[in-house]
């Protein structure tokens, strides 16, 4: 596998405001058959407008155009390089991260984000896996023998539109989330899935070409990637500014750019809550917020919702193999229906099936399931997984139980196995115990959620068994040294054997009571 | 009862230090927001560490970059708010 390091330097061009109108002649998007193109369609036509504000400066659709060019000259020029090859990208949220994803479909590639922040043995798993052609990394990350790719000369106005060959039903990117074993399970998700994801978002979500979004979201997760695609294909600008972990700096990024829209998973509207002195920066240009990627508690949507009115707070759901958005609450709904997580997208089916694939009467509880354009493809070379998740009828088992009520509106019950939200993202429990029981050979580990200053955390228990002694200490480093930090556990325990179920499981509801609470 | 201030040092300093285990030279002057050590989570533990132990309650003026660089600007915090408590 080479890697690239993308050398294109700031964008020169003074950013100029262009009106709502510059999009005249974009082909809409439900005529799209390539992401790539519809990118390129929309860069072209708006030019000048800046595509993405950082600290430092603009970078107009204009230089995303150029510099995704020149990774598509690149790629296309490699003698090796064939429509379908998959190229990772390990980059933070960046001009160069949009200009490589873009650039990649452009060449007829597959992109393959990889979290930069992901445990060694996670990476390899995912590497393994996927086996990348191409790896494009900044600096720090890439080997002695990374090549170096500069931005082309060509103005965007003198760039012929590509010819890429890969339609609706083609592999566009591998997106690496928990699987419900624990191993990472590769979605995949097409150039259709994507584009009809994008186009339903954007028929009930208020988002124009006008619009400039904070994002903090990483775009390596199915819910960054949402927000990604749809600011890109309607022209709007993204402001990369202040820190999740500063919640105080998020009004502020807001109020100093005139950001419009914000959104963020639920840990981050606790932390804003808590300390992001929400309410008492004013934030005129905002016009709405919205969560996803796990449940907020009800009256903290409620109080935020009060805090940014005359701005709207949207409770969307979703999930990687729905590419990523499934429902929305529309903002008036949000006092009256406590839990809900919404209606179906437009253009989304949503029931809640049995365990035959009947659907449900209204208010039982069963498997939420989605059908639509946007349901992934599969699961990369794993046919079982795709087989246990997608039915021949094209329903998505979400594994999320869930009911309905009268008016279409779905509510979260529980989940139909192990995998825990934790900060946005998905958890099987397995992929902490495993490591526990790699460094300790013969331990047996369990995972727990547990709540931990208000927010899901883990909790582990280990039984040595036989010989092997277990210290507490060193248990702690292993976890601190090999898993990354969502992932460790904020309680450990070492118990001499674990409760056991009748059915001579180890009874994870028994192990559940012994926590502490907080 | 006030607080010695040795002893928060010496507390913060092996709180974060059991999180930074790659990070052996770890130092109260230690840039955590430069060496990249201080993520969110490791943020909301030492706020809620802060909390519980010394029982001072942390508000939106105080979770920022200037009180959390360093493990002695997060002595810092805890020292004067446990003061201002006190008041």
């Amino acid at each position: 596998m080479d890697t690239i390091i993308l050398q294109f330097g700031d964008d020169e061009t003074p950013a100029r405001m262009a009106a709502a109108d510059g999009l005249r002649g974009v082909p809409p998007l439900e005529d799209a058959v390539n992401l790539g193109l519809a990118f390129f369609d929309v860069a072209r036509a708006r030019g000048d407008h800046p595509a993405i504000v950082t600290e430092k400066g603009a970078f107009t659709y204009g230089w995303l155009l150029r510099a995704a060019e020149s990774v598509r000259r690149y790629l296309c020029s490699r003698p090796d390089f064939a429509p379908g090859a998959r190229v990772a990208l390990k980059l933070a949220n960046s001009p160069d991260y949009v200009a490589a994803y873009y650039g990649t479909l452009l060449a007829d590639g597959v992109v393959v984000p990889l979290p930069v922040a992901l445990e060694s043995m996670r990476l390899k798993q995912i590497e393994e896996a996927c086996r990348p052609d191409i790896l494009i990394a900044p600096k720090n990350l890439a080997g002695e023998a990374a090549a170096t790719l500069a931005l082309i000369a060509q103005s965007a106005d003198d760039i012929a539109r590509p010819a890429p060959k890969r339609g609706r039903d083609d592999l566009a990117m591998l997106l690496f989330t928990s699987g419900s074993t624990g191993l990472p399970k590769g979605v995949m998700l097409s150039h259709g899935n994507i584009l009809s994801n994008a186009q339903s978002i954007l028929h009930d979500l208020p988002i124009t070409a006008n619009e400039r979004a904070l994002v903090l979201l990483p775009f390596c997760h199915a819910f960054g990637n949402s927000i990604l695609q749809t600011h890109v294909l309607t022209g709007a600008t993204m402001v990369f500014a202040g820190a999740l972990m500063f919640p105080a700096t998020i009004p502020q990024s807001i109020a100093k750019f005139e950001a419009t829209s914000f959104s963020a998973v639920p840990e981050v509207y606790g932390m804003l809550m808590k300390y992001g002195r929400l309410g008492e920066q004013k934030m005129p240009s905002l016009r709405y917020m919205s969560v996803a990627g796990g449940q907020l508690r009800h009256d903290l949507a409620v109080r935020i919702a009060e805090l940014i009115a005359p701005a709207d707070f949207y409770v969307m759901y979703g999930q990687s193999e729905a590419a990523a958005r499934l429902a929305v609450l529309p903002p008036d709904q949000l006092s009256a229906r406590e839990g809900a997580i919404g209606r179906a997208l437009a253009g989304v089916e949503l029931s809640v099936l049995d365990e035959s694939n009947r659907p449900l009467p209204q208010g039982e509880a069963g498997m939420l399931c989605a059908r639509g354009p946007n349901v992934m493809l599969g699961y990369w070379q794993d046919e079982a997984a795709t087989r246990e998740a997608l039915g021949e009828d094209g329903w998505l088992r979400t594994g999320d139980l869930a009911r309905s009520d009268a008016d279409g509106y779905f509510y979260i019950e529980g989940r139909a196995n192990l995998l825990v939200k934790v900060q946005g993202y998905r958890v099987h429990p397995a992929e902490i115990e495993s490591v526990v029981e790699a460094a300790f050979p013969g331990a047996r580990a369990v995972a727990l959620p547990m709540q931990h200053a208000g927010e899901t955390r883990f909790a582990l228990f280990v039984a040595p068994q036989g010989a092997a002694a277990v210290d507490l200490a060193e248990l702690r480093a292993v976890c601190q040294r090999d898993l990354p930090p969502y992932k460790i556990p904020v309680y450990i325990e070492i118990l001499e054997e674990l409760p056991l179920t009748s059915g001579y499981k180890v009874d994870r509801a028994a192990l559940s009571m012994r926590l502490p609470s907080g | 009862m006030a607080l010695e201030r040795a002893q928060v040092e010496a507390d913060i300093l092996k709180f974060v230090a059991s999180r930074c285990p790659n990070h052996p030279g770890l130092a109260l002057d230690t840039d955590l927001l430069e060496e990249g050590l201080l993520d969110s989570l490791l943020l909301i533990d030492v706020i809620f560490q802060i909390e519980e132990r010394y029982g001072i309650k942390l508000g939106g003026e105080h979770v920022g970059p200037a009180h959390f660089r360093s493990p002695s600007a997060i002595v810092d915090l805890v020292m004067s708010q446990s003061a201002a408590a006190q008041a």
